[in-house]
């Protein structure tokens, strides 16, 4: 039997705002003195001190997976093997590459940061959500020059057809560079009744534009 | 099911996969120490290309546009043209697609762009380059996954490859489409910016590395580019060689455990060992070729995903100690010099490792074990992310 | 010796993104890694890299550093002995 596939959550994370599931949960306020991410952080009152030690792409990323993922996360503990997460974007790590960078220009002044070289990886924001979330299925990061539908719809698909014991899926574009934030996660699943829409198209495109 | 067309190398051991091989079979490495290189403070050991070589062999390529390739660009272009070169396929045509694999691309840029356009520091964008020297239509893919990123892009373009299975959901998806053939191509270039990230944590050893080795001290670096061109093996038309090498499976698991070390207990690796292995009769192995850094913790975790694995009487190898660690080009090109080998039926000895110290014990490749009636090996990789990989290859006469 | 142990919790809080923590929330005798703050490899190294900027000690690998960053302490202890800033 064929499968069908479903979005059961989705976030996403503009400059200015933060939506989930359609709904708008939180709007920039240009009067914070705080990083924007960091005031998304607290208005999820989460308590994940490893975050503040993240690159922005990560922070991105684990934001935008918090609100997704709370309905699957019943059993903290439970190792997830049937599920597998899928990043894709466009500037990799560009953002901590400029900032790790700033740590070896100047040899009056080199000081080479291991915390900061290890985020100089676009896919270490994967491995940042395999731990928080438990996830020990496929985790994998491609590169696009910009968001493409059938792109990502036929990353996902694919993934879920060669591994048949992957059921759910933590899937986005993570995008971040110079303040520009432009995040979509979604949890896609095989299991119809954990469906708020159909993956398609139409859906995907309504979602990110 | 996918099987191996052609493939191709580019090191500093030399400019086509044969070449490559039978330097590693004569036990040459150009692992060197540098005292002062790229403007770092301090002395390194690496492998790296001579400038001059790329230089010459690319001006000896035709092409007419004027675009200026970036050292990272030609020695890609160079190796796809070297493996396209053992087949007739038109890389133009629309049933070619291209994957990248690299962690790094043009990162050397970012400390001075040296006349390049800021667009150059993204990946897709050399991929784009790439891709189109060969006039290739479609939009490449790039694979970004640390150190696991050539396996993963194997892995990945059996997925991009014709199947009759029927249409799927996918295929009916504008924009989506199989393809006949795949170009896998795994470079890396290194620079200050690399090197003294790997400093910063420590893991280099001084010297030429010595993997699974109970003195083992850290990994070495290298550059190189290397191509698998892969097709699908419901539409090879292609006269069938002596030996047909085919992508069995492959599978990516993620340990969940840390960003930069391996899960102590290799559950990630031994996950991705099971599955690449589900459908093989393991009779058919003759060696595993592991990721084999010669870290203390890597080559550790590696013993222990074999033991797991029920694979440790299995000889192992690594070929860190030959190229150094080439990163986004290491599973490409580690996949090539142990299919050689295969068809060969040779097993690589490990360089450097004259007394095996893992935690737990492996079966160290001398060189001299007979595997003529063996048709298949394991790759092993493992990376930053918690990612690990494992692929299957097999050979049929 | 008090007020090296101060300025280095505050540098630790800097250096290690330990966010919402202030000096007083770090007891100078307690373990830095395993319990305690529950610093790992990385943050092992980052405070490798904090030694040599701040006080001019050069440590040789990670496994030096761990002896060394025991507590803050011992931390304080052994930048009095060897620091050249």
């Amino acid at each position: 039997m064929m499968k069908t596939y479903h979005i059961a959550s989705y976030s996403k994370i503009t400059p200015t705002e933060f939506c989930v599931n359609g709904d708008k949960m939180l709007l920039r306020n240009p009067e914070s003195q705080d990083l924007w991410l960091h005031d998304i952080y607290r208005a999820l009152n989460m308590n994940y001190p490893k975050f503040f030690k993240m690159d922005k792409l990560c922070k991105s990323g684990i934001l935008a997976a918090e609100p997704i993922m709370q309905n699957f996360m019943v059993k903290p503990d439970e190792i997830k093997t049937n599920w597998a997460i899928i990043g894709m974007n466009s500037v990799s790590s560009l953002d901590d590459d400029t900032e790790y960078q700033a740590t070896i220009q100047n040899e009056n002044n080199y000081f080479p940061s291991p915390s900061v070289f290890v985020y100089t990886l676009p896919n270490i924001v994967i491995g940042e959500l395999a731990i928080k979330y438990k996830i020990q299925g496929e985790t994998s990061f491609y590169i696009e020059q910009l968001f493409n539908t059938p792109s990502f719809i036929t990353n996902v698909i694919k993934t879920f057809e060669v591994n048949p014991q992957i059921e759910y899926a933590l899937c986005g574009w993570i995008d971040y560079y110079e303040e520009n934030c432009d995040v979509m996660m979604m949890v896609i699943t095989t299991h119809p009744d954990k469906s708020i829409i159909e993956l398609n198209e139409t859906n995907i495109n309504q979602i990110y534009y | 099911m996918m099987n191996m067309l052609s493939h191709n190398i580019v090191s500093p051991l030399g400019f086509s996969s044969s070449e490559n091989y039978q330097a590693v079979c004569a036990g040459k490495s150009d692992l060197t120490i540098y005292s002062s290189k790229f403007g770092l403070p301090g002395p390194f050991c690496a492998s790296l290309m001579n400038d001059e070589k790329i230089e010459d062999y690319f001006s000896a390529l035709p092409h007419t546009d004027t675009t200026i390739y970036t050292r990272f660009e030609k020695m890609a272009i160079l190796s796809v043209q070297g493996a396209v070169a053992q087949t007739s396929i038109d890389l133009a045509s629309p049933d070619v697609l291209f994957i990248l694999s690299t962690t790094k691309g043009n990162v050397d840029l970012l400390e001075d762009l040296r006349g390049f356009e800021k667009e150059r520091l993204y990946l897709w964008r050399s991929a784009q380059l790439i891709s189109r020297f060969f006039n290739n239509p479609n939009e490449p893919l790039v694979v970004s996954n640390a150190c696991i990123s050539g396996c993963a892009a194997q892995i990945a373009a059996e997925r991009f490859l014709y199947h009759p299975s029927g249409e799927t959901i996918a295929e009916k998806s504008d924009g989506h489409r199989t393809y006949h053939y795949v170009v896998v191509v795994g470079a890396e270039v290194l620079s200050k910016f690399i090197i003294s990230g790997f400093q910063s944590f420590k893991a280099l050893s001084p010297e030429r590395c010595k993997p699974f080795d109970a003195e083992r001290c850290g990994l070495n670096l290298g550059e190189a580019a290397a191509t698998i061109i892969y097709e699908s093996t419901y539409t090879s038309n292609t006269s069938a060689p002596s030996d047909v090498i085919s992508f069995h499976a492959g599978a990516i698991c993620n340990d969940a455990n840390h960003i930069s070390g391996p899960s102590r207990t290799a559950e990630g690796q031994y996950r991705a060992i099971m599955q690449a292995t589900k459908n093989l009769n393991l009779e058919r192995l003759a060696f595993v070729n592991a990721h084999g850094t010669a870290t203390l913790y890597n080559d550790d975790m590696e013993s222990i995903a074999l033991h797991r694995a029920a694979l440790s009487h299995l000889p192992v190898n690594s070929l860190k100690s030959y190229f150094g660690h080439t990163l986004g080009a290491a599973g490409v090109l580690e996949v090539i010099i142990s299919t050689l080998a295969l068809q060969n039926h040779h097993i690589i000895k490990t360089l450097g490792c004259d007394v095996p110290g893992t935690a737990q014990k492996i079966h160290v490749a001398d060189g001299k074990e007979d595997c003529s009636k063996k048709d298949a090996f394991l790759k092993m990789i493992s990376g930053f992310g918690g990612g690990n990989a494992a692929i299957a290859i097999t050979m049929r006469h | 010796m008090e007020q090296l142990i101060e300025e280095l919790k505050k540098q630790i809080i800097e250096v290690l993104n330990l966010e919402g923590m202030k000096p007083e929330d770090i007891d100078e005798n307690a373990p830095l890694f395993g319990e305690g703050l529950g610093l790992d490899s990385i943050d092992a190294l980052e405070l490798i890299v904090m030694m040599e900027k701040n006080y001019g000690i050069k440590l040789a690998n990670a496994s030096e550093g761990r002896e060394i960053f025991k507590s803050v302490r011992i931390m304080a202890e052994y930048i009095q002995a060897h620091r050249t800033k």
